[in-house]
Protein backbone atom coordinates (compact mmCIF):
# COMPACT_ATOMS: atom_id res chain seq x y z
CA UNK A 1 0.00 0.00 0.00
CA UNK A 2 1.34 3.42 -1.05
CA UNK A 3 2.15 5.39 2.43
CA UNK A 4 0.12 7.78 1.65
CA UNK A 5 -2.80 5.57 1.50
CA UNK A 6 -1.79 3.75 4.94
CA UNK A 7 -1.37 7.33 6.40
CA UNK A 8 -4.78 8.41 5.35
CA UNK A 9 -5.99 4.85 6.77
CA UNK A 10 -4.15 5.91 10.34
CA UNK A 11 -6.22 9.14 10.43
CA UNK A 12 -9.16 7.82 9.82
CA UNK A 13 -8.96 5.55 12.47
CA UNK A 14 -8.30 8.42 14.58
CA UNK A 15 -10.99 10.50 13.36
CA UNK A 16 -12.83 7.36 14.08
CA UNK A 17 -11.97 6.84 18.05
CA UNK A 18 -12.32 10.18 18.93
CA UNK A 19 -15.54 10.38 17.28
CA UNK A 20 -16.95 7.22 18.79
CA UNK A 21 -15.19 8.39 22.50
CA UNK A 22 -17.06 11.33 22.55
CA UNK A 23 -20.81 10.24 21.12
CA UNK A 24 -19.83 11.84 17.53
CA UNK A 25 -21.76 10.72 14.75
CA UNK A 26 -19.09 10.60 12.17
CA UNK A 27 -20.35 8.70 8.44
CA UNK A 28 -17.22 7.85 6.80
CA UNK A 29 -17.14 6.34 3.28
CA UNK A 30 -14.17 4.40 1.71
CA UNK A 31 -12.04 6.14 0.01
CA UNK A 32 -12.03 5.10 -3.66
CA UNK A 33 -9.20 7.66 -5.15
CA UNK A 34 -6.78 5.70 -7.11
CA UNK A 35 -4.29 9.03 -8.25
CA UNK A 36 -1.49 9.53 -5.38
CA UNK A 37 -2.85 10.49 -2.15
CA UNK A 38 -0.81 12.81 0.51
CA UNK A 39 -2.54 11.06 3.22
CA UNK A 40 -5.09 14.05 3.87
CA UNK A 41 -7.68 15.79 0.95
CA UNK A 42 -10.52 18.05 1.83
CA UNK A 43 -12.43 15.65 2.59
CA UNK A 44 -10.84 13.89 5.00
CA UNK A 45 -10.00 17.76 6.27
CA UNK A 46 -13.40 18.12 6.69
CA UNK A 47 -14.21 16.03 8.81
CA UNK A 48 -11.73 17.03 11.29
CA UNK A 49 -12.59 20.39 11.13
CA UNK A 50 -16.73 18.47 11.60
CA UNK A 51 -15.10 16.94 15.11
CA UNK A 52 -13.61 20.39 16.22
CA UNK A 53 -16.91 21.73 15.90
CA UNK A 54 -18.90 18.96 17.72
CA UNK A 55 -16.11 18.56 20.39
CA UNK A 56 -16.77 22.27 21.05
CA UNK A 57 -20.09 22.43 21.04
CA UNK A 58 -20.25 19.52 23.78
CA UNK A 59 -17.45 21.52 25.64
CA UNK A 60 -19.99 24.66 25.64
CA UNK A 61 -22.48 22.34 26.90
CA UNK A 62 -20.33 21.49 29.40
CA UNK A 63 -19.03 18.03 28.61
CA UNK A 64 -15.72 17.04 28.70
CA UNK A 65 -13.89 16.51 25.08
CA UNK A 66 -12.04 13.13 25.35
CA UNK A 67 -9.18 13.32 22.94
CA UNK A 68 -5.98 12.94 24.71
CA UNK A 69 -4.02 10.07 24.63
CA UNK A 70 -6.67 8.57 22.82
CA UNK A 71 -5.11 7.06 19.82
CA UNK A 72 -1.69 6.49 21.22
CA UNK A 73 -1.83 2.29 21.05
CA UNK A 74 -3.12 3.15 17.57
CA UNK A 75 -0.03 4.59 16.48
CA UNK A 76 2.36 1.93 18.03
CA UNK A 77 0.43 -0.65 15.91
CA UNK A 78 1.16 1.09 13.01
CA UNK A 79 2.94 -0.95 10.91
CA UNK A 80 6.71 -0.88 11.28
CA UNK A 81 7.44 -0.44 7.30
CA UNK A 82 6.04 2.98 8.01
CA UNK A 83 8.59 4.57 10.34
CA UNK A 84 10.75 3.06 7.76
CA UNK A 85 9.34 4.62 4.20
CA UNK A 86 11.84 7.24 3.00
CA UNK A 87 10.07 10.02 2.92
CA UNK A 88 11.98 12.19 0.35
CA UNK A 89 15.16 11.35 -1.22
CA UNK A 90 17.87 14.54 -1.16
CA UNK A 91 20.65 13.69 -3.11
CA UNK A 92 24.15 14.76 -2.55
CA UNK A 93 25.59 17.44 -5.23
CA UNK A 94 28.54 15.24 -5.72
CA UNK A 95 28.68 12.35 -8.03
CA UNK A 96 27.99 10.02 -5.25
CA UNK A 97 24.15 9.60 -4.95
CA UNK A 98 23.36 9.28 -1.32
CA UNK A 99 19.78 8.28 0.67
CA UNK A 100 19.96 7.69 4.28
CA UNK A 101 17.33 5.32 5.94
CA UNK A 102 15.42 6.42 7.91
CA UNK A 103 15.32 9.51 5.99
CA UNK A 104 14.70 13.12 7.73
CA UNK A 105 14.17 14.73 4.55
CA UNK A 106 11.17 17.24 3.92
CA UNK A 107 8.69 17.49 0.94
CA UNK A 108 9.20 20.41 -1.44
CA UNK A 109 7.06 23.95 -0.03
CA UNK A 110 3.86 23.36 -1.27
CA UNK A 111 2.10 26.84 -2.67
CA UNK A 112 0.72 28.74 0.86
CA UNK A 113 -2.39 29.85 2.01
CA UNK A 114 -2.57 33.81 3.36
CA UNK A 115 -5.48 34.50 5.62
CA UNK A 116 -7.19 38.27 4.83
CA UNK A 117 -9.08 39.22 7.30
CA UNK A 118 -11.27 41.98 6.16
CA UNK A 119 -12.04 44.20 8.95
CA UNK A 120 -8.33 44.73 9.18
CA UNK A 121 -7.87 45.51 5.88
CA UNK A 122 -10.05 48.43 4.64
CA UNK A 123 -8.90 48.69 1.20
CA UNK A 124 -8.85 44.97 0.37
CA UNK A 125 -12.52 44.87 1.54
CA UNK A 126 -13.39 47.98 -1.38
CA UNK A 127 -11.56 45.54 -4.03
CA UNK A 128 -14.16 42.78 -2.79
CA UNK A 129 -17.54 42.33 -4.83
CA UNK A 130 -20.06 40.09 -4.05
CA UNK A 131 -21.26 36.84 -5.82
CA UNK A 132 -24.37 36.47 -4.42
CA UNK A 133 -27.13 38.27 -2.69
CA UNK A 134 -27.28 37.65 1.25
CA UNK A 135 -23.47 36.73 1.98
CA UNK A 136 -20.96 38.32 3.43
CA UNK A 137 -17.17 37.19 3.13
CA UNK A 138 -15.49 37.88 6.82
CA UNK A 139 -12.21 36.96 5.40
CA UNK A 140 -10.79 34.84 2.90
CA UNK A 141 -7.53 32.75 2.50
CA UNK A 142 -5.70 33.28 -0.86
CA UNK A 143 -2.47 31.32 -2.43
CA UNK A 144 0.50 33.13 -2.54
CA UNK A 145 1.05 32.40 -6.32
CA UNK A 146 -2.74 34.30 -6.88
CA UNK A 147 -1.71 36.94 -4.13
CA UNK A 148 1.52 38.14 -6.79
CA UNK A 149 -0.56 37.47 -9.60
CA UNK A 150 -3.31 40.03 -8.44
CA UNK A 151 -1.18 42.49 -7.01
CA UNK A 152 0.60 42.58 -10.41
CA UNK A 153 -2.51 42.88 -12.95
CA UNK A 154 -5.89 42.75 -10.75
CA UNK A 155 -8.23 45.28 -9.53
CA UNK A 156 -11.09 43.56 -7.81
CA UNK A 157 -11.78 40.11 -6.34
CA UNK A 158 -15.22 38.52 -6.83
CA UNK A 159 -15.92 35.91 -3.78
CA UNK A 160 -16.33 32.02 -4.84
CA UNK A 161 -19.72 30.94 -5.37
CA UNK A 162 -21.63 27.31 -5.12
CA UNK A 163 -21.07 25.27 -8.20
CA UNK A 164 -24.36 26.48 -10.42
CA UNK A 165 -24.97 29.57 -8.62
CA UNK A 166 -26.76 30.30 -5.74
CA UNK A 167 -30.06 29.06 -7.18
CA UNK A 168 -28.56 25.64 -7.42
CA UNK A 169 -27.29 25.63 -4.09
CA UNK A 170 -31.05 26.56 -2.38
CA UNK A 171 -32.52 24.08 -5.15
CA UNK A 172 -30.30 21.88 -3.25
CA UNK A 173 -31.10 22.66 0.27
CA UNK A 174 -34.71 22.35 -0.82
CA UNK A 175 -34.66 18.98 -2.92
CA UNK A 176 -32.78 17.40 0.55
CA UNK A 177 -36.07 18.88 3.04
CA UNK A 178 -38.45 17.64 0.60
CA UNK A 179 -41.70 19.32 1.31
CA UNK A 180 -41.27 21.62 4.58
CA UNK A 181 -38.66 23.78 2.59
CA UNK A 182 -41.55 25.10 0.94
CA UNK A 183 -43.87 25.37 4.17
CA UNK A 184 -41.51 27.72 6.45
CA UNK A 185 -41.63 31.18 6.40
CA UNK A 186 -38.48 33.34 7.66
CA UNK A 187 -35.26 33.40 7.56
CA UNK A 188 -32.08 31.04 8.46
CA UNK A 189 -28.54 32.38 9.00
CA UNK A 190 -25.41 30.57 8.55
CA UNK A 191 -21.69 30.74 8.88
CA UNK A 192 -19.11 28.50 7.41
CA UNK A 193 -16.19 28.17 5.98
CA UNK A 194 -15.14 27.51 2.30
CA UNK A 195 -11.92 26.35 1.21
CA UNK A 196 -9.44 26.88 -1.30
CA UNK A 197 -10.73 23.31 -2.73
CA UNK A 198 -14.38 24.41 -3.36
CA UNK A 199 -14.94 22.65 0.31
CA UNK A 200 -17.48 24.00 2.67
CA UNK A 201 -17.03 23.42 6.71
CA UNK A 202 -17.77 24.31 9.70
CA UNK A 203 -21.08 25.48 9.05
CA UNK A 204 -22.94 26.91 12.44
CA UNK A 205 -26.73 27.68 12.35
CA UNK A 206 -26.66 31.45 13.47
CA UNK A 207 -30.59 31.89 13.53
CA UNK A 208 -32.36 28.82 13.11
CA UNK A 209 -36.39 29.14 11.90
CA UNK A 210 -36.72 25.38 12.91
CA UNK A 211 -34.50 22.92 14.90
CA UNK A 212 -35.58 20.01 12.92
CA UNK A 213 -34.07 21.60 9.66
CA UNK A 214 -30.39 22.49 11.07
CA UNK A 215 -29.10 19.47 10.47
CA UNK A 216 -30.26 17.97 6.99
CA UNK A 217 -28.83 21.90 6.05
CA UNK A 218 -25.86 20.96 7.55
CA UNK A 219 -25.08 18.09 5.49
CA UNK A 220 -26.66 20.01 2.27
CA UNK A 221 -23.90 22.77 2.78
CA UNK A 222 -21.29 20.45 3.56
CA UNK A 223 -22.12 17.86 0.72
CA UNK A 224 -22.10 20.99 -1.83
CA UNK A 225 -19.22 22.11 -3.91
CA UNK A 226 -18.34 25.98 -4.67
CA UNK A 227 -16.27 27.22 -7.47
CA UNK A 228 -13.67 29.66 -6.87
CA UNK A 229 -13.50 33.01 -6.62
CA UNK A 230 -12.25 35.53 -9.97
CA UNK A 231 -10.32 38.39 -9.99
CA UNK A 232 -10.71 40.95 -12.79
CA UNK A 233 -7.44 42.03 -14.29
CA UNK A 234 -6.93 45.82 -15.34
CA UNK A 235 -8.02 44.81 -19.27
CA UNK A 236 -11.17 43.41 -17.96
CA UNK A 237 -10.50 39.90 -18.80
CA UNK A 238 -11.71 37.27 -15.44
CA UNK A 239 -9.35 34.63 -13.84
CA UNK A 240 -10.39 32.10 -11.56
CA UNK A 241 -8.43 32.29 -8.29
CA UNK A 242 -8.15 29.18 -5.72
CA UNK A 243 -9.83 31.56 -2.99
CA UNK A 244 -11.30 30.02 0.06
CA UNK A 245 -13.31 32.50 2.73
CA UNK A 246 -15.39 32.89 6.02
CA UNK A 247 -19.01 33.39 5.03
CA UNK A 248 -22.54 34.01 6.71
CA UNK A 249 -25.37 34.17 4.55
CA UNK A 250 -29.05 34.14 4.77
CA UNK A 251 -31.49 31.72 3.63
CA UNK A 252 -35.41 33.27 3.20
CA UNK A 253 -38.04 30.53 3.28
CA UNK A 254 -40.15 29.81 1.59
CA UNK A 255 -37.98 27.89 -0.91
CA UNK A 256 -38.97 26.80 -4.17
CA UNK A 257 -39.64 22.95 -4.31
CA UNK A 258 -37.22 21.51 -5.92
CA UNK A 259 -36.85 17.88 -8.13
CA UNK A 260 -33.80 16.34 -8.99
CA UNK A 261 -34.31 17.70 -12.71
CA UNK A 262 -33.28 21.46 -10.74
CA UNK A 263 -30.32 20.43 -9.51
CA UNK A 264 -28.55 19.24 -12.74
CA UNK A 265 -25.31 21.73 -14.08
CA UNK A 266 -24.29 22.26 -17.14
CA UNK A 267 -20.60 22.14 -16.63
CA UNK A 268 -18.72 24.75 -18.66
CA UNK A 269 -14.84 24.55 -19.54
CA UNK A 270 -12.91 26.68 -17.21
CA UNK A 271 -10.56 28.82 -19.00
CA UNK A 272 -7.88 31.18 -17.87
CA UNK A 273 -7.42 29.87 -14.61
CA UNK A 274 -4.59 30.65 -12.42
CA UNK A 275 -2.82 27.65 -12.71
CA UNK A 276 -0.43 26.61 -9.10
CA UNK A 277 3.12 26.70 -10.21
CA UNK A 278 4.42 23.20 -9.87
CA UNK A 279 6.57 22.99 -6.09
CA UNK A 280 9.91 23.67 -6.81
CA UNK A 281 12.14 20.13 -6.24
CA UNK A 282 14.39 21.51 -3.54
CA UNK A 283 17.49 19.25 -5.03
CA UNK A 284 20.88 20.51 -5.33
CA UNK B 1 6.19 46.96 21.80
CA UNK B 2 9.45 44.40 21.06
CA UNK B 3 9.10 43.46 17.46
CA UNK B 4 8.01 39.76 16.71
CA UNK B 5 10.53 37.41 16.43
CA UNK B 6 10.85 35.67 12.76
CA UNK B 7 12.94 32.48 11.12
CA UNK B 8 13.47 31.26 7.94
CA UNK B 9 11.57 27.99 7.36
CA UNK B 10 12.16 26.09 4.71
CA UNK B 11 10.02 23.65 4.83
CA UNK B 12 7.19 22.08 6.73
CA UNK B 13 5.45 18.28 6.38
CA UNK B 14 2.67 17.19 8.06
CA UNK B 15 1.37 13.88 8.65
CA UNK B 16 4.87 12.00 9.81
CA UNK B 17 3.87 8.50 11.99
CA UNK B 18 6.40 7.88 14.46
CA UNK B 19 8.71 8.98 11.65
CA UNK B 20 9.97 11.61 14.04
CA UNK B 21 8.79 11.43 17.39
CA UNK B 22 5.91 9.80 19.04
CA UNK B 23 2.38 10.14 17.31
CA UNK B 24 1.77 12.41 14.93
CA UNK B 25 4.38 15.23 13.90
CA UNK B 26 4.47 17.96 11.42
CA UNK B 27 8.36 18.77 10.55
CA UNK B 28 9.06 22.28 10.76
CA UNK B 29 12.65 22.41 9.06
CA UNK B 30 14.59 26.09 9.84
CA UNK B 31 17.05 27.81 7.28
CA UNK B 32 20.84 27.68 8.88
CA UNK B 33 23.14 25.02 9.67
CA UNK B 34 26.55 25.65 11.29
CA UNK B 35 27.42 22.25 9.83
CA UNK B 36 28.58 21.10 6.19
CA UNK B 37 27.81 17.56 6.30
CA UNK B 38 28.67 15.37 2.90
CA UNK B 39 25.60 13.93 2.62
CA UNK B 40 23.21 16.54 3.89
CA UNK B 41 19.99 15.57 3.17
CA UNK B 42 18.43 19.16 3.38
CA UNK B 43 20.99 20.95 2.14
CA UNK B 44 17.63 23.64 1.52
CA UNK B 45 18.39 24.60 5.08
CA UNK B 46 21.61 26.49 3.91
CA UNK B 47 20.01 28.31 1.30
CA UNK B 48 18.14 31.46 2.32
CA UNK B 49 16.08 31.70 -0.44
CA UNK B 50 14.85 28.76 -0.61
CA UNK B 51 12.84 29.33 2.45
CA UNK B 52 9.63 31.40 3.78
CA UNK B 53 9.30 33.82 6.56
CA UNK B 54 7.48 32.77 9.63
CA UNK B 55 6.33 34.20 13.07
CA UNK B 56 5.23 32.02 15.59
CA UNK B 57 1.77 33.06 15.29
CA UNK B 58 1.54 32.50 11.42
CA UNK B 59 3.40 28.84 11.83
CA UNK B 60 1.06 28.68 14.69
CA UNK B 61 -1.95 29.28 12.79
CA UNK B 62 -0.78 26.91 9.60
CA UNK B 63 0.38 23.87 11.49
CA UNK B 64 -2.59 24.34 14.36
CA UNK B 65 -4.99 21.94 11.78
CA UNK B 66 -3.43 19.06 13.03
CA UNK B 67 -4.13 19.84 16.80
CA UNK B 68 -6.98 17.17 17.32
CA UNK B 69 -4.34 14.40 16.07
CA UNK B 70 -1.57 15.97 18.27
CA UNK B 71 -3.44 15.80 20.62
CA UNK B 72 -5.03 11.79 20.41
CA UNK B 73 -1.57 10.43 19.98
CA UNK B 74 0.88 12.55 22.07
CA UNK B 75 2.37 13.78 18.75
CA UNK B 76 3.25 17.33 18.23
CA UNK B 77 6.10 19.41 16.53
CA UNK B 78 9.53 18.22 15.53
CA UNK B 79 11.69 21.08 14.45
CA UNK B 80 14.39 20.31 12.35
CA UNK B 81 16.39 21.90 9.62
CA UNK B 82 18.90 23.42 9.72
CA UNK B 83 19.40 23.58 13.17
CA UNK B 84 16.58 24.14 15.07
CA UNK B 85 18.72 25.29 18.54
CA UNK B 86 19.68 28.15 16.80
CA UNK B 87 16.03 29.43 16.68
CA UNK B 88 15.87 29.98 20.39
CA UNK B 89 13.78 33.26 20.63
CA UNK B 90 10.69 31.56 17.87
CA UNK B 91 10.47 28.17 19.95
CA UNK B 92 9.73 30.12 23.06
CA UNK B 93 7.43 32.18 21.58
CA UNK B 94 5.63 29.36 20.13
CA UNK B 95 5.27 26.98 23.13
CA UNK B 96 3.31 30.34 24.68
CA UNK B 97 1.03 29.44 21.66
CA UNK B 98 0.67 26.11 21.58
CA UNK B 99 0.46 24.96 25.08
CA UNK B 100 1.63 22.73 27.40
CA UNK B 101 -0.03 19.80 25.44
CA UNK B 102 1.85 19.39 22.37
CA UNK B 103 5.00 17.60 22.49
CA UNK B 104 8.00 19.67 21.01
CA UNK B 105 10.82 18.01 20.16
CA UNK B 106 14.36 19.21 18.57
CA UNK B 107 15.89 17.44 15.80
CA UNK B 108 19.53 18.57 16.51
CA UNK B 109 23.19 18.18 15.81
CA UNK B 110 23.36 19.81 19.42
CA UNK B 111 26.63 22.20 17.51
CA UNK B 112 25.43 25.31 18.95
CA UNK B 113 25.94 27.79 22.14
CA UNK B 114 25.52 25.62 25.53
CA UNK B 115 23.51 29.19 26.61
CA UNK B 116 20.57 28.00 23.73
CA UNK B 117 20.88 24.66 24.65
CA UNK B 118 20.05 25.82 28.32
CA UNK B 119 17.61 28.31 27.33
CA UNK B 120 15.01 25.95 25.52
CA UNK B 121 15.19 22.72 27.75
CA UNK B 122 12.74 23.67 30.10
CA UNK B 123 10.73 24.30 26.64
CA UNK B 124 11.25 21.05 25.01
CA UNK B 125 9.94 17.77 25.31
CA UNK B 126 12.69 16.20 24.04
CA UNK B 127 15.73 15.49 21.58
CA UNK B 128 16.76 13.66 18.42
CA UNK B 129 20.47 14.59 18.58
CA UNK B 130 22.07 13.32 15.26
CA UNK B 131 25.70 12.40 16.49
CA UNK B 132 27.09 11.32 13.46
CA UNK B 133 30.52 10.33 14.93
CA UNK B 134 32.39 10.39 18.18
CA UNK B 135 35.20 10.36 16.98
CA UNK B 136 36.71 14.05 16.24
CA UNK B 137 38.68 13.33 13.61
CA UNK B 138 35.67 11.81 11.52
CA UNK B 139 33.02 14.33 12.68
CA UNK B 140 35.57 17.19 11.44
CA UNK B 141 35.97 15.22 8.18
CA UNK B 142 32.15 14.60 7.71
CA UNK B 143 30.75 18.13 9.00
CA UNK B 144 33.65 20.70 8.66
CA UNK B 145 33.35 21.15 12.28
CA UNK B 146 34.64 20.32 15.91
CA UNK B 147 32.40 17.78 18.32
CA UNK B 148 33.53 19.71 21.17
CA UNK B 149 30.38 21.45 22.10
CA UNK B 150 28.42 18.93 20.75
CA UNK B 151 29.63 16.63 23.49
CA UNK B 152 29.48 19.01 26.79
CA UNK B 153 26.07 19.65 25.53
CA UNK B 154 24.97 16.52 25.39
CA UNK B 155 26.50 15.48 29.07
CA UNK B 156 24.71 18.68 30.33
CA UNK B 157 21.24 17.40 29.27
CA UNK B 158 22.38 14.03 29.82
CA UNK B 159 23.29 14.84 33.79
CA UNK B 160 20.81 17.54 34.59
CA UNK B 161 17.69 16.21 32.40
CA UNK B 162 15.70 12.76 31.87
CA UNK B 163 17.54 10.79 29.65
CA UNK B 164 15.19 9.15 28.38
CA UNK B 165 13.95 12.30 26.07
CA UNK B 166 17.13 11.82 24.25
CA UNK B 167 16.91 9.54 21.24
CA UNK B 168 20.80 9.54 19.70
CA UNK B 169 20.92 8.71 16.25
CA UNK B 170 24.12 7.15 15.03
CA UNK B 171 25.13 6.56 11.21
CA UNK B 172 26.74 4.09 9.41
CA UNK B 173 28.79 6.68 7.24
CA UNK B 174 30.42 5.69 3.90
CA UNK B 175 33.61 6.37 3.22
CA UNK B 176 33.70 8.50 6.68
CA UNK B 177 33.25 5.60 9.36
CA UNK B 178 33.13 1.96 9.75
CA UNK B 179 30.91 -0.46 11.72
CA UNK B 180 33.96 -0.67 14.83
CA UNK B 181 33.67 3.00 14.41
CA UNK B 182 29.69 3.29 15.46
CA UNK B 183 30.30 0.52 17.88
CA UNK B 184 32.94 2.21 19.58
CA UNK B 185 30.51 5.34 19.08
CA UNK B 186 27.82 3.30 20.72
CA UNK B 187 30.02 2.16 23.76
CA UNK B 188 31.04 5.71 24.56
CA UNK B 189 27.43 6.68 24.49
CA UNK B 190 26.00 4.27 26.80
CA UNK B 191 29.01 5.33 29.34
CA UNK B 192 27.45 8.60 29.38
CA UNK B 193 24.64 7.80 30.21
CA UNK B 194 22.65 7.67 26.66
CA UNK B 195 19.76 4.78 26.72
CA UNK B 196 17.98 5.38 23.48
CA UNK B 197 19.50 4.91 19.88
CA UNK B 198 18.69 5.23 16.49
CA UNK B 199 21.60 3.45 14.64
CA UNK B 200 21.16 3.51 10.09
CA UNK B 201 23.12 3.47 7.43
CA UNK B 202 23.25 6.27 4.63
CA UNK B 203 23.13 4.37 1.67
CA UNK B 204 25.01 5.01 -1.15
CA UNK B 205 22.99 4.01 -4.54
Amino acid sequence: MAKGKQTCKILKEIRKQIAAENDIELVTSECTYQGDCKGTCPKCESEVRYLEHELEKRQRMGKAAMVAGLSVGLLSAAPAAMAQMPVADTLDSSETEVITEPLMGIVPMEPQLYYVELSKNPEIKKQLRYSMIDFEVLGFEVYDYAVEQIQKEGTAFYTPVPKGGREKLLAFISYNLGEKATKLKGEMKLSFNVSADGVASMVIVNKSIDPEIDFPVIDAMNSYSWENGFYMTQSGEMKRMRMGCDCVMTIQFPLKPATLDDLYIEEEPIEGDVVAPEPKELRN
Amino acid sequence: MPETTRARIFGISRHRLTTDGEGVTTLVAFSGCPLRCKYCINKASWEVEKSRVYTPEILFEEVKIDQLYFLATHGGITFGGGEPLLQVDFIKAFRELCGSQWQLLAETSLNVPFENVEALDAVLDGYIVDIKDMNPGIYEAYTGKENKTVLENLQWLLEYGDPKRITVRVPHIPDFNTDEDVSRSMEQLKTLGVLNFDEFNYIIR
